[in-house]
Order: C-alpha cells, then sequence, then structure tokens
C-alpha cells in the first residue's frame, strides 16, 4: 500500500508541472501589459514604467520569468535603475516555497489572498461533496430496489435533469422562488453582515448553506444515483445475494450487508471526478451567490487582468483537485485490493 | 456487423426473401424504434430550425425586431404582440431568444465538430503510433484534466476577447479530451485486430491502415461522443457567457440574456426563465440523442431493454 501511494505521488509531480506550464504560457500570450495596471496613471513616466517592470522581473525572458515564478528569485540580485549592477536582492520565494507573488489588483501577497478565501469555498464543496453522496447513495438504493417502478423513474428522470440543467440557472430559479416570493432564503452571502453583533450562529449559517449546496450537490447526486443503481442491479444478479436470500436473510439485510460493499467500490472511485466538477461549479455558484470564496476572488481577478492571482489561483485548484484525485485513487486502492497490483 | 435475422417475407420476388441488414441499418432501425430519443432528436432538429432559418419569418409576422428597444413597454409579460414578454428595453423576448439561440448553438455545433476532428486525430496517432507519442500525449491529457475546465476556460477567456470565433476555438481546445481518451482506447484495441494485420501483410501503408482500417471502426464512438460533447458545450458556453466572458451583449446568447436578466429579476421573471429553459431543453435533448444512439451503436448492449 506504500508503495502504491509513492507511486502515485511521483506519477502527479509531471502533471503538476505541466498546469504551472500550460497556465504560464496562456499568460504570456496575454495582449497588454501587466504594469499598464498599476501604472494606470497619467502622471506615470515612462522611466517609472520601467523600473516596475525590472522591479517585477517582466523585462527577463519567459524562461527566466517561469523560474523565477517557480523557485523565486532572492538568490539573485535586481538592477532597478539599469546600471549594470544589482540594486536589491529579489522578493520572490517561488511556488515551490509557497509564495505565488503579489496581486497587482489588491497589491497584497496572493498566497494570503488565496488562503483567506479557501475555508469559505471548502465549507461549501465539502457540504456539497457529503449531501450529494449520501442522497446519491440512498436515491440509487432505492431506485434499484424498485426497479421500473414509479420511484425508480422519477430518479432516473432526476438524474438527466440534474446534468443538464445549467447550475447557474437553477441557482436563479431558487433565489426568486425562495427569496424573492417566498422569502424564507437568503439571497447570498455567507452570513448576515448587517447584524455582527450576533456573531457565529449555526443555524443562520445552514439558512445561508442551502441553496448553495442543493445546487452544487445536484450534479453529484445525479451521477452517483445512477451508478449505485446501475451497480446494486449488477450485484443482485450474483450467486453469493441468492445464497444469502436463501439463508433467510431479510431483503434491508441482504442489500445493506452483502450487496452494497460491493457495489459501493466502483463509487469510491468517482470520488476525484466529483471533486473536480465541484471546485468548477463552486466557481460559478459563489458568484450568483455572492459566497466569498476561492472563485468568486478568481473572476474579478480576471476582470482586473491580474495575472499573478489568476495564475496563482489555478494552479492551487490543480493542486487541491490533483490531492483529491489520489485520496480517491487510495481510498479505492484501500476498498479494492486488485487495484494495487495491476 | 451484420445480422442473419432472416426475414421470411411473403413477397413473390425470390431475391428479397433473405435480406441481411448492415450494421447501420440496424442501428438505424433499433434508434428509430426509441421514441424518447427520436422525440430529443425532433426537438434538435426543431429548435435548430427555428433559429437559424425563424427569424426573419417571425419578425414579419409578429411585427418585432431584435433590436428595437421601447422603453415604454419595458418588461412586459408574455402575452400579445409579444408572445414571451419583453425585457428591460423593450426588446421583444421571442425574437431575442432566437437569435441567441442562432449563435449559441453555432458555437456549440463548430466547437464540438471541432473538437471532435482534433480528438480523433490526436487519439488515433497516439494508440496507432505508441511509444513515446502516446508517452507524451497522455501526459498532455493527464494535465489538461487536472485543471477543472472552468479555470482553463477563464484564463482563455482573459487573454483573448471573446467573439464567436474565438470562443469557438477555445471551447474545441478544451473539448476534444474526452473524445481522445475514448477513440485511444478503441483504436489500441482495433490495431491488434487480425484483420489489420492482414492489411499490413499485403502492404498497406500507415496511412491506409489508419484511414481506411481503423478509422471507420471508430465511427460509432464518435457519433455518440459528438452529440454528449455539443450538449456539453452549450452548458459550459451558457457559464461562460453568464460570467460575462462568454459573447459580449448587444449581442444575444442563451447565456448572457440569464446575465442580463440577473439584476431585473424582480420585474421581469419570464426573463430569467426561458433563456435557461431553453438551455436545458437543449442539452437534455442532446444528451438523451447521445443515450440512444449509445444504445443502438453498442452491440454488446442489450437491445430491446428499456
Amino acid at each position: 500500500m506504500g508503495k502504491y501511494i509513492i507511486r502515485r505521488l511521483i506519477q502527479s509531480i509531471p502533471t503538476l508541472f505541466g498546469i504551472t506550464i500550460i497556465s504560464f504560457l496562456l499568460m504570456l500570450a496575454a495582449p497588454g501589459d501587466p504594469v499598464t495596471l498599476i501604472t494606470f496613471n497619467p502622471t506615470s513616466t515612462p522611466e517609472a514604467t520601467e523600473r516596475l517592470r525590472r522591479q517585477l522581473g517582466l523585462d527577463q525572458p519567459p524562461l527566466v520569468q517561469y523560474v523565477f515564478w517557480l523557485i523565486g528569485n532572492d538568490w539573485t540580485q535586481i538592477d532597478v535603475d539599469g546600471d549594470g549592477t544589482g540594486d536589491i536582492y529579489g522578493t520572490r520565494q517561488g511556488f515551490l516555497r509557497g509564495d505565488l507573488g503579489q496581486s497587482l489588483q489588491h497589491k497584497r501577497s496572493v498566497t494570503d489572498l488565496i488562503a483567506e478565501r479557501v475555508p469559505a469555498t471548502l465549507q461549501l464543496m465539502l457540504t456539497a461533496l457529503i449531501v450529494g453522496y449520501l442522497a446519491g447513495i440512498v436515491l440509487g438504493i432505492l431506485s434499484a430496489v424498485y426497479n421500473r417502478q414509479w420511484f425508480d423513474q422519477f430518479t432516473r428522470v432526476l438524474s438527466v435533469f440534474g446534468n443538464a440543467i445549467p447550475a447557474f440557472w437553477l441557482a436563479l430559479l431558487l433565489i426568486i422562488i425562495f427569496s424573492v416570493n417566498l422569502k424564507v432564503l437568503p439571497m447570498g452571502g455567507m452570513r448576515d453582515v448587517t447584524r455582527p453583533e450576533v456573531g457565529f450562529d449555526i443555524a443562520e449559517r445552514i439558512r445561508y448553506m442551502i441553496m448553495p449546496v442543493f445546487v452544487l450537490a445536484l450534479g453529484i447526486i445525479a451521477t452517483v444515483s445512477r451508478y449505485v443503481r446501475a451497480e446494486v442491479i449488477e450485484v443482485m444478479g450474483q450467486d453469493y445475494i441468492r445464497t444469502a436470500y436463501s439463508k433467510g436473510l431479510p431483503q434491508s439485510k441482504v442489500i445493506v450487508v452483502h450487496a452494497l460493499r460491493n457495489a459501493l467500490i466502483p463509487v469510491a472511485a468517482m470520488l476525484g471526478p466529483a471533486l473536480g466538477s465541484l471546485l468548477g461549479g463552486a466557481v460559478i455558484i459563489e458568484q450568483v451567490f455572492a459566497w466569498p470564496g476561492m472563485g468568486r476572488l478568481v473572476i474579478n481577478g480576471v476582470f482586473q487582468r491580474d495575472y499573478p492571482l489568476i495564475m496563482g489561483a489555478v494552479v492551487i485548484g490543480a493542486v487541491f483537485y490533483i490531492l483529491g484525485v489520489l485520496l480517491s485513487d487510495i481510498l479505492y486502492a484501500w476498498i479494492d485490493p486488485r487495484i494495487r497490483f495491476s | 456487423m451484420t445480422t442473419n435475422s432472416a426475414v421470411i417475407s411473403l413477397a413473390p420476388d425470390e431475391t428479397e426473401v433473405y435480406k441481411s441488414r448492415s450494421f447501420w441499418m440496424d442501428a438505424a432501425m433499433h434508434f428509430s424504434r426509441d421514441r424518447l430519443s427520436m422525440t430529443a432528436l425532433g426537438m434538435i432538429i426543431l429548435l435548430t430550425v427555428l433559429c437559424f432559418l425563424g427569424p426573419p419569418v417571425v419578425e414579419n409576422i409578429l411585427g418585432v425586431d431584435v433590436s428595437r428597444t421601447d422603453l415604454i413597454n419595458r418588461y412586459r409579460p408574455p402575452g400579445e404582440g409579444n408572445l414571451l414578454g419583453t425585457d428591460q428595453l423593450g426588446r421583444d423576448q421571442f425574437i431575442r431568444l432566437l437569435y441567441g439561440g442562432r449563435i449559441s448553438l453555432s458555437i456549440a455545433y463548430a466547437a464540438s465538430a471541432l473538437s471532435i476532428i482534433i480528438g480523433v486525430t490526436v487519439g488515433v496517432l497516439a494508440a496507432f503510433y505508441g511509444g513515446k507519442v502516446d508517452d507524451i500525449i497522455i501526459w498532455f491529457l493527464n494535465t489538461l484534466e487536472s485543471v477543472p475546465t472552468i479555470f482553463l476556460l477563464l484564463i482563455a477567456a482573459t487573454v483573448w476577447s471573446p467573439s464567436p470565433q474565438v470562443l469557438i476555438l477555445i471551447l474545441a481546445a478544451l473539448g476534444w479530451v474526452g473524445t481522445c481518451r475514448l477513440v485511444r482506447g478503441q483504436v489500441l484495441s482495433l490495431k491488434e485486430r487480425d484483420y489489420v494485420l492482414a492489411a499490413r501483410a499485403i502492404g498497406a501503408s500507415d496511412r491506409r491502415l489508419m484511414i481506411s482500417h481503423i478509422l471507420p471502426n471508430t465511427l460509432s464512438i464518435v457519433i455518440i461522443s459528438l452529440t454528449i460533447t455539443a450538449g456539453t458545450l452549450i452548458l459550459i458556453e451558457s457559464g461562460l457567457s453568464y460570467l460575462g466572458l462568454g459573447v459580449q451583449p448587444p449581442t444575444p446568447t442563451w447565456g448572457n440574456m440569464l446575465t442580463e436578466s440577473r439584476s431585473y429579476f424582480v420585474a421581469g421573471t419570464h426573463l430569467v426563465v426561458w433563456p435557461g429553459a431553453l438551455i436545458t431543453l437543449t442539452v437534455l435533448c442532446f444528451y438523451l440523442v447521445g443515450d440512444g444512439l449509445r444504445d443502438a451503436l453498442d452491440p454488446k448492449s442489450v437491445r430491446g431493454r428499456a
């Protein structure tokens, strides 16, 4: 098992580098100069712009810029005034040491900005993941048990719709129904900012989370219930299940104790892809519900052309995703020993 | 693949007594009996025809114009004169939906066609040549797949200003991965078959092997993939448009009509409902057709089971 984990960890290293390279190339292809964002000021002189470019390392060739981004430039000197000798030591620590550079828009460390926002996004994603999986598994089992009856048909329609409906549209509809018309749920945000004196209130937090979590979880419910249904139906046809029945066990026990164990194995392997779609979905859903997470940070960065921020967020998002896939693979290998040795 | 089901016919013509059907005829017959998929296919055709040919007709009959604003009649609910009501500038929503659909569907069709072409080419090459080529391509696929698509789209849409043409390229550049994997898997097994070996033995070139012998056998996967990709790309395009990174207003698309409606949904609920309903309907139909095609084209799936 240890060997398997190490092998998978090593395998994910080139992927991570690939992501940094691809996003860096895309950034390079961007028209315009990031410096213009900072020097958006009529009194700024060309000399000042040039100094800034040097300071930010933007006058370096692309490959050097990439290396600086990756491992930092604090080991080299930067020539700010252009007289050929270094004036200040570089200020970047580099991605590998946890420094993603400075945000052009917020004029703060990208690492700090992202670190502040990650908890909110994780809170949303993990809740949606748990809700989605639990509901998906339960619906899938019931759907398999009542195969071809109305409940099964209902679940199947739900799962097709769950994949086809644009999440942001569903979110808007829910807001119209529950916030505008029925006035039972808040339209967006994470808590009531007009009443800061209340402090942390779990019931309030849940009220704010109901709609975003439901919308995010729906996609997972759709996929998981479909898989669980198919797996349970397949497993139920096997000999050992017939043996269990013929021993006189009740149906509930046969399903929960005997069938589910095998039926849930492939579902564990879907955890990784589910995380990916959640991360993507969270970007849009956070925007609709004004949820103060990473997604909103990125979208604002996109509109401001804040390249260091966008690149940092993309790489961090990818790291999360790779780790998630890794975890789900390990879980899969742990449940099903056959995977480890193939 | 032919089925040898002999159809005993009472027709006097002797030649028609034993008629075997080709794989494609068999699949077409199977598909045409699938009522749900046929309805979905009909829906897609209807929507496409309406969006591409409908606007001038509708403009003439209803006397509406896609860009004419009418500030006195803003937020009119669906009804007389304006079938689906008017928006925040008093523009007729029905005609805007048709024009928007034209752009949304064009982008989806073109991007999915392009991504299929890329995916099939790369997939066939990777599997056929194997070795280093395959390793590099697989590394690239793994890399692309480990970034949630929306992030790459965000970067790409920031970097290049989103005109419909650019959007098509961006969506295609990111949409081919799934197809590529499917085709690669299929070709890996196909190239080991005896008939390929036989063709190679009589001196067929690599190009001929790929184009004449292997490619036709991936066609069923490609067709299924095309429908699913088209549906997914409509969803992604609408999401991008919604975030304000797709085609820019005043050019309507289903996605950006929703962005605009977001600010006015208290006054005009119908502005939220219709564009989204059309997106959902279209995507749903594409997925249903994809499912139906999978049943019809996959010889392994048990036919006749719902």
